[in-house]
């Protein structure tokens, strides 16, 4: 698992996309920083740090396609066949297990970056923060964010290696991410539940909080929201991601390594 | 001992049979050439082989070890394979690309690794265009140093001399011999290219519609195509009488334009049969039997064995 993890960073960092993504993100934080220095526009201060000072988001989106890229680039399969080919029977169920860990890995550093860029953008950008939470709470919330991602990382994996298709695992990244599909399922159930007799959007009170995108979303509105069970469920969004992203993470990359690898390559 | 060996091995995409019940052994030190049409089950063949595909029956014994099919202690497997396309990262260098499957395995010395593979397949380490940039050839090539990687101890190549030019495949070719001579690598190869495989394969296989309808070795090979005379006779059946009573060892085949082909005799045994039975000859020469046309008449007889069934 370590050598397949340290081929993947080598592969990656030696790629060119993974530069460009640095770039752009690094470009998003700071340029609007940098404006509002020069021109003076933008907010006179901010009320703390993880809800209103740090802008993370769409982090989780990009890092499923960066899952995508990882797993699927077009390019790819014939090495991914080379390794493979070279590979024991328990090796190749470690190879599809590493592919969950290593873009779960690189999440991990995306979000840091993320975090350390969007921390150098605050002095850029002239504005203080009025309340930063303590150390312990920005640590929670970051872990936090990572988690939210992670399912929507593990099932980009392994819609790439169900499909093999470029396009579906990207379009399937960013309509996922992005909260549609799950979305998208449960107003279908609701339009279900309503033609049957039910009330429209009872489905969506009860399960949508329980939702990762919902929770990814209530997470991203900062530690003291996702800290706080004062909301429908009452239950902190911190608690209800352990419930519901972690199981979910686990899951996946089981089905990844213990179904998916059995199939054939090629 | 048998490298190896696969017992009734079948592969079903849904309707279609890919590989029928296939029974063959390749032992240590062979160069198998692997000859069939496109479609016969060649490459499902070496996929099923490597651990790609799964056999919907039958099984493939490696190294003459069912249980662990010749992997490693370290679950690596002895297999080296370059099957169908050049299995290479488009967008690295052609050293990243060995870097990055020698990290993968385990290996220490990553780079020197890479550099050695390199000058092994004749490209050059020091070249840091990207693989995009590449002609085929030099991707075959890679895929070739990619298959490498591990000191494998077989090797399953897939149509390697594809898109290769004369120079690249004569590299190619001696690349292949000095890894078996030298490294006792054994080497399984799946061709179209009949000529080059009959330069390297010292046993061959031939496969059609997923059954292998032959295996024998170069020495068999080249004793079924050896030399025959062809002669034209003023008046063939008269002449055909004569000479069957004047050579009762050879065998007589008759060509659509009348000509005879007689095989095992020499062409000075021929000459004086048809001069002590005064038959007016009109032609008279040695020739060959086409290695390829024996190839494609074991591929049609096991089509239509198979058509058959």
């Amino acid at each position: 698992m370590i050598a397949l993890l340290r081929s993947d960073a080598y592969r990656v960092l030696r790629s060119r996309w993974i530069w460009a993504v640095a770039a752009i993100v690094a470009f998003l934080l700071l340029a609007p920083a940098l404006m509002m220095r020069w021109t003076s526009m933008g907010p006179v201060c901010y009320d703390d740090l993880t809800g209103s000072a740090l802008a993370m988001t769409g982090v989780q989106m990009l890092a499923a396609a960066m899952a995508g890229i990882v797993c699927c680039d077009r390019t790819d399969i014939g090495f991914a066949r080379s390794i493979l080919s070279s590979l024991g029977e328990r090796a190749r169920m470690a190879w599809f297990a590493e592919k969950c860990v290593f873009s779960l890995a690189l999440a991990a550093v995306l979000l840091a970056f993320t975090f350390v860029v969007g921390l150098l953008a605050l002095p850029i950008s002239g504005v203080p923060v009025a309340n930063p939470e303590p150390a312990w709470q920005v640590a929670a919330w970051l872990g936090c964010m990572w988690l939210c991602a992670a399912p929507y990382v593990v099932l980009t994996v392994l819609v790439a290696h169900l499909t093999r298709s470029e396009g579906v695992t990207t379009v399937f990244a960013v309509l996922s991410a992005g909260g549609l599909i799950e979305g998208g399922l449960l107003i279908g159930v609701d339009f279900l539940y309503a033609f049957l007799g039910g009330e429209f959007l009872t489905v969506t009170a009860a399960v949508g909080p329980w939702l990762p995108a919902e929770i990814a979303s209530a997470v991203g509105a900062g530690a003291q929201t996702m800290l706080s069970a004062e909301n429908a469920v009452l239950l902190a969004p911190a608690i209800r991601a352990l419930i519901v992203c972690l199981p979910l993470t686990v899951a996946a990359t089981a089905a990844d390594a213990l179904l998916v690898s059995r199939r054939d390559v090629a | 001992m048998n490298v190896i060996e696969t017992h009734g091995l079948t592969k079903r995409y849904r309707r279609k049979l890919a590989v029928d019940n296939l029974d063959m052994t390749v032992a240590t030190g062979d160069i198998y050439g692997f000859v069939g049409k496109n479609g016969s089950g060649k490459s499902t063949t070496m996929k099923m082989i490597c651990g790609l595909a799964r056999p919907t029956a039958g099984e493939v014994v490696l190294f003459g070890d069912p249980e662990n099919g010749g992997a490693t202690p370290q679950g690596f497997s002895r297999i080296g394979a370059l099957i169908e396309s050049p299995g290479v990262l488009a967008s690295l260098t052609a050293r990243d690309n060995l870097v990055a499957k020698a990290l993968a395995l385990g290996m220490t010395h990553a780079g020197q690794v890479a550099d050695d593979l390199l000058g092994l397949v004749g490209l050059d380490p020091m070249d840091h265009r990207r693989v995009k940039a590449y002609s085929l050839g030099m991707k075959q090539r890679l895929g070739l140093a990619l298959a490498l990687v591990g000191s494998p101890d077989l090797l399953l190549l897939d149509e390697p001399f594809n898109g290769l030019d004369p120079e690249a495949t004569r590299a190619m070719r001696l690349a292949l011999v000095r890894l078996n001579h030298e490294h006792g690598v054994t080497i399984m190869i799946s061709s179209h290219v009949l000529d080059q495989l009959d330069r390297v394969a010292t046993r061959f296989g031939v496969i059609s519609n997923g059954r292998l309808t032959a295996e024998f070795t170069d020495g068999e090979l080249h004793e079924r195509c050896g030399s025959s005379v062809r002669v034209r006779l003023a008046q063939p059946e008269r002449g055909l009488a004569l000479l069957e009573r004047a050579l009762p060892q050879a065998t007589f085949r008759a060509e659509p334009d009348g000509a005879l082909v007689v095989t095992g005799v020499a062409l000075e045994d021929v000459s004086a049969a048809c001069f002590s039975a005064g038959i007016e000859v009109r032609e008279l020469a040695q020739q060959e039997r086409d290695i390829e046309e024996y190839f494609v008449e074991l591929m049609e007889a096991g089509e239509k064995d198979g058509g058959a069934r």
